[in-house]
C-alpha cells in the first residue's frame, strides 16, 4: 500500500547509467539469502558502484582523475610537508607524509559524504530518519553491504554525486526504511502523513 | 592541602589552557587579520579619544569595514593595549584570557551535572586542545568572548545566581551576533528544565540589553547584521518566492530546505572533523577539522553513553547540541566556524563522555592527535597563511616610520595577493603599529579620485603607465603589481617578503 509513494523519492525514480546495474542491484541482496554466493556478490556490487560513479565506463576504461589521489595537488601537498618537517628524522618524513595524508584526504571526502544533506535530498527527510531509525533495528546486518561499498567507493571520489553513488545502495536503503516503520510501529496512515510533512522540504521541485 | 591537592589537577589544566592559548600568539597566526586590525584599531582608538575610527561616539556598533561589529570586544581589548602596547599579541590578550576562562567554566558546568570532577575535567581538556576553540582563543575576533559570557552566564544560572547570570547573558549579546539569537533560545531550553522562577533573572537580563536594544532600533536599517546575513535577506531565497506555480509554497519550501542543508552542514562529521580549519589551501591532504580527528569514534561512543554520565540533564545535553547550530544555519554564506563556535560547548561534553569511557586510551589517543594538530599549527600553518592574513602590513609600517621624515608624500596600493586582486586596510596597520593620533584617522579625507588620505598618506591604487613621478614620494605596491620594465624611474628601495620566502611587497621611490 505505501510503495506507490516510492516513486516520489529521488533515488527511487532516478534512471542508471546503464540499465544492467538495476538487475545486478537488485540481485546482489538475493544472493544475501545464499551466504555462500558473498564472494561473488561484493564484487558485483562494487562493479555497480564503479560504473555508475563514472570511475568505470564500459567496455574497459578506469577513470583515475575521478580518484582523491593521486593528484599533482596531493603530490605537492606530501612534498611541502616532507620539506617543511624538519623535526621528524629524514627516513620518517616520506611515510608519514603520505599516510597521513592519504588517511586525511580520504577520511576528509568519506565524511563529507555521509551528511544528513545528502541522504534527506535523495531518500527524503521522513525516510532518512526512519533508515536511521532502522539502523538499530535487529537485521543480518550483511544487508546493509551494498550502502556499506557505495559509501567506502564515494569517499575515494572527487567530489562525489549523492544520487549516482547511493543508487546502487536502493535495496539497503529501501530495508532501512521498511525496519524504521516497523521499529515504530508506524501505520501506513502516519507514515503517509510524516511523508507528506516531510516532503515540504523538497516540494520546491514540483511547485 | 588536601584542597590544593585536589585542585591540583584543575590549575595543570589551566595552565596548559594559557599556555596553549599564549604560545607564539603574537606571531601564530603571522599576523592581525582583516577583522582583527579593525577591532584592534578601534579598540586603540576609543582608548585615546573615545571615538572610533570613523568618529563615532562611544559606539554600540562599531562601523568598522561596514560591517557593524558588536561592541565589547573592542571596549575590554583597550586594557591590554594600553598596557602592553599597539601589538599583534596585545590585542589578542584579551581573547586569548577568557578563552582560558572558559575552559574552567566548563569544568564547572559539566561538574555541576554530571558531580563527576574526572569527567569534567576530561571536558575541559577536550575544550582546552579543541583545534576550533584554540583558533578562535588565538584570534581578535568577538565570538571566543562571546562564549566566555554565555558559559558565565549558564554556570552562574545553574547554581541559582540568577542576577549575575541575566547579567552575563546580556553582556553575551554585546559580544557577537550569533548570540542574540542563541543566548535567548538557551534561557527558554534552561527554563524548560530547570522551572527557575525567572523574575529577576529577566529583569537584569532585560534591563541590560536595554542600550543594545535603542541603538538597533534606532539604527536597524543601516547597522543590523539582520538586515545582510540572514538566509531569507539573499537574492536567491528571495527570488525563490516571487517563482513556481505557488510562490508563496515553492519560496518556503525552498527556504526550509536551504536552512536544512545548512544545519546539515554544521553537523557534517567531514567539516568537524577533518575540514572545517583549513590550514592551507581548500582541498589540501593536510587540513584539519575543527576538532581532532580522533575524536570523532569518542563522540559516538560519548552520545551512546551520554545517559550514563548524565542521567538527569542528558536530555538538557541533548537540546544544547541541538539548537547550537540553529542560529548559524540561518545565516547566508556557507558554514562558518565563527559562527558556530557555541557547538564547541556541547561537542566537548559529548567528546569527553566517549572518553572517559576508555580513559587511559582515550587520554593516548587525544594526546597523539593533539602532538600532530600542533605541528601542523605551529610550524607549518604560519608559513602557508601569510597572504590571508593581509602579511606585510605590520612590516611596512615599522619601515615608513624609520623613513617618514624623509619624504613629502607616502602612496600606498590597497591591492595585495598573488594576482594583486585582494583589497587591504593598508591604513589601519599604519595608524595601529605607529600609534599614530587617532585624530587623523577620524578627520581623513576620501574621494574616488585621491583615495584615502591622511597626514603624508595616500592609499590609492597604483597605475605605474600612468604614474608622473612626485619628487620626494615613496609608493609601496605589493609584489605582482611591479613597474613594467618600460618604466624605469622608480627606484627600488626595500622588498618584503612571506615567511616562506616569496615576495610581498615592494617600496620604491622617485628620482631625487
Amino acid at each position: 500500500m505505501l510503495f506507490p509513494l516510492f516513486s516520489l523519492i529521488p533515488l527511487y525514480y532516478f534512471a542508471p547509467r546503464y540499465p544492467a546495474i538495476s538487475f545486478l542491484e537488485l540481485a546482489a541482496p538475493l544472493g544475501l539469502l545464499r551466504p555462500r554466493l558473498f564472494p561473488v556478490w561484493i564484487p558485483i556490487i562494487i562493479l555497480c558502484v564503479l560504473l555508475q560513479g563514472n570511475i568505470v565506463n564500459l567496455p574497459r576504461s578506469f577513470d583515475h582523475e575521478r580518484l582523491i589521489a593521486p593528484t599533482t595537488e596531493y603530490k605537492l601537498a606530501v612534498k611541502r610537508q616532507i620539506e617543511e618537517s624538519l623535526y621528524l628524522p629524514y627516513k620518517l618524513r616520506e611515510p608519514l607524509a603520505i599516510s597521513f595524508g592519504l588517511t586525511n584526504l580520504y577520511l576528509t571526502n568519506f565524511f563529507s559524504f555521509i551528511s544528513f544533506f545528502n541522504f534527506y535530498q535523495t531518500l527524503l527527510l521522513t525516510n532518512t530518519v526512519l533508515a536511521v531509525v532502522g539502523l538499530s533495528a535487529k537485521f543480518n546486518k550483511l544487508l546493509i553491504s551494498p550502502l556499506i561499498l557505495a559509501l567506502l567507493v564515494a569517499g575515494a571520489t572527487k567530489l562525489p554525486d549523492k544520487t549516482l553513488f547511493l543508487f546502487t545502495a536502493r535495496s539497503s536503503l529501501l530495508l532501512l526504511t521498511w525496519l524504521g516503520i516497523s521499529k515504530l510501529n508506524l501505520s501506513p496512515r502516519r507514515y503517509f502523513a510524516l511523508f507528506i510533512l516531510g516532503l515540504v522540504f523538497t516540494a520546491y521541485a514540483w511547485i | 592541602m588536601p584542597g590544593f591537592k585536589k585542585f591540583l589537577p584543575l590549575l595543570l589544566l589551566f595552565a596548559l589552557a594559557l599556555f596553549l592559548r599564549f604560545y607564539r600568539l603574537g606571531s601564530v597566526p603571522v599576523q592581525l587579520g582583516n577583522d582583527e586590525i579593525s577591532i584592534a584599531y578601534d579598540s586603540y582608538s576609543v582608548s585615546r579619544t573615545l571615538r572610533d575610527e570613523r568618529g563615532n561616539f562611544l559606539p554600540i556598533a562599531f562601523q568598522s569595514h561596514n560591517t557593524y561589529k558588536a561592541p565589547l570586544y573592542a571596549y575590554m581589548a583597550m586594557i591590554p593595549i594600553r598596557l602592553l602596547g599597539n601589538t599583534t599579541a596585545s590585542a589578542r590578550t584579551t581573547s586569548a584570557v577568557f578563552g582560558s576562562f572558559s575552559v574552567l567554566l566548563l569544568v564547572i558546568i559539566v561538574h555541576h551535572f554530571s558531580r563527576n570532577f574526572q569527567l569534567s575535567l576530561i571536558s575541559g581538556l577536550v575544550l582546552a586542545t579543541a583545534p576550533w576553540h584554540l583558533l578562535t582563543s588565538r584570534h581578535t575576533l568577538e565570538t571566543n568572548l562571546a562564549l566566555f559570557f554565555t558559559l558565565a552566564g549558564l554556570a552562574l544560572f545553574l547554581r541559582s545566581r540568577l542576577i549575575l547570570s541575566g547579567l552575563f547573558f546580556a553582556l553575551s549579546l554585546y559580544a557577537y551576533h550569533t548570540q542574540w539569537g542563541y543566548t535567548p533560545l538557551l534561557i527558554f531550553i534552561l527554563f524548560i528544565f530547570t522551572r527557575k522562577r525567572l523574575a529577576p533573572f529577566l529583569a537584569v537580563f532585560l534591563i541590560t540589553l536595554l542600550p543594545l536594544s535603542i541603538d538597533f532600533l534606532k539604527n536597524r536599517h543601516i547597522t543590523a547584521r539582520s538586515s545582510t546575513e540572514m538566509l531569507w535577506t539573499t537574492g536567491y531565497v528571495r527570488s525563490e518566492f516571487q517563482r513556481g506555480r505557488i510562490p508563496a509554497l515553492h519560496g518556503l519550501s525552498f527556504f526550509t530546505s536551504a536552512f536544512l542543508g545548512n544545519y546539515s552542514d554544521y553537523l557534517n562529521p567531514g567539516w568537524l572533523f577533518f575540514s572545517g580549519f583549513q590550514l592551507f589551501d581548500p582541498h589540501d591532504a593536510f587540513n584539519q577539522g575543527l576538532l581532532l580527528q580522533i575524536e570523532l569514534p569518542f563522540l559516538v561512543i560519548g552520545l551512546i553513553s551520554l545517559r550514563r554520565y548524565f542521567a538527569k540533564n542528558f536530555k538538557f545535553l541533548l537540546a544544547l547540541g541541538a539548537i547550537s547550530p540553529l542560529i548559524p544555519a540561518l545565516t547566508q554564506g556557507g558554514v562558518s566556524l565563527y559562527r558556530d563556535l557555541v557547538s564547541v560547548v556541547p561537542l566537548s561534553i559529548f567528546i569527553a563522555a566517549g572518553i572517559y569511557r576508555f580513559k587511559r586510551l582515550g587520554l593516548a589517543a587525544l594526546t597523539l592527535s593533539f602532538l600532530i594538530f600542533a605541528a601542523l599549527y605551529f610550524k607549518h600553518f604560519p608559513l602557508h597563511f601569510a597572504v590571508r592574513f593581509q602579511y606585510g602590513y605590520e612590516q611596512i609600517a615599522y619601515f615608513l616610520k624609520t623613513v617618514y621624515d624623509q619624504y613629502d608624500h607616502l602612496r600606498i596600493d590597497p591591492h595585495f595577493g598573488p594576482t594583486n586582486t585582494f583589497d587591504g586596510v593598508p591604513h589601519l596597520y599604519l595608524a595601529y603599529y605607529n600609534k599614530m593620533d587617532p585624530l587623523l584617522l577620524q578627520n581623513r579625507r576620501e574621494s574616488r579620485d585621491r583615495g584615502l588620505e591622511f597626514a603624508k598618506y595616500q592609499i590609492l591604487a597604483v597605475d605605474w603607465e600612468r604614474l608622473t613621478p612626485d619628487p620626494r614620494t615613496l609608493y609601496v605596491v605589493s609584489a605582482a603589481n611591479l613597474p613594467p620594465p618600460s618604466i624605469t624611474w622608480p627606484q627600488p628601495l626595500k622588498t618584503i617578503y612571506y615567511p616562506d620566502g616569496v615576495p610581498a611587497f615592494a617600496i620604491f621611490k622617485s628620482p631625487p
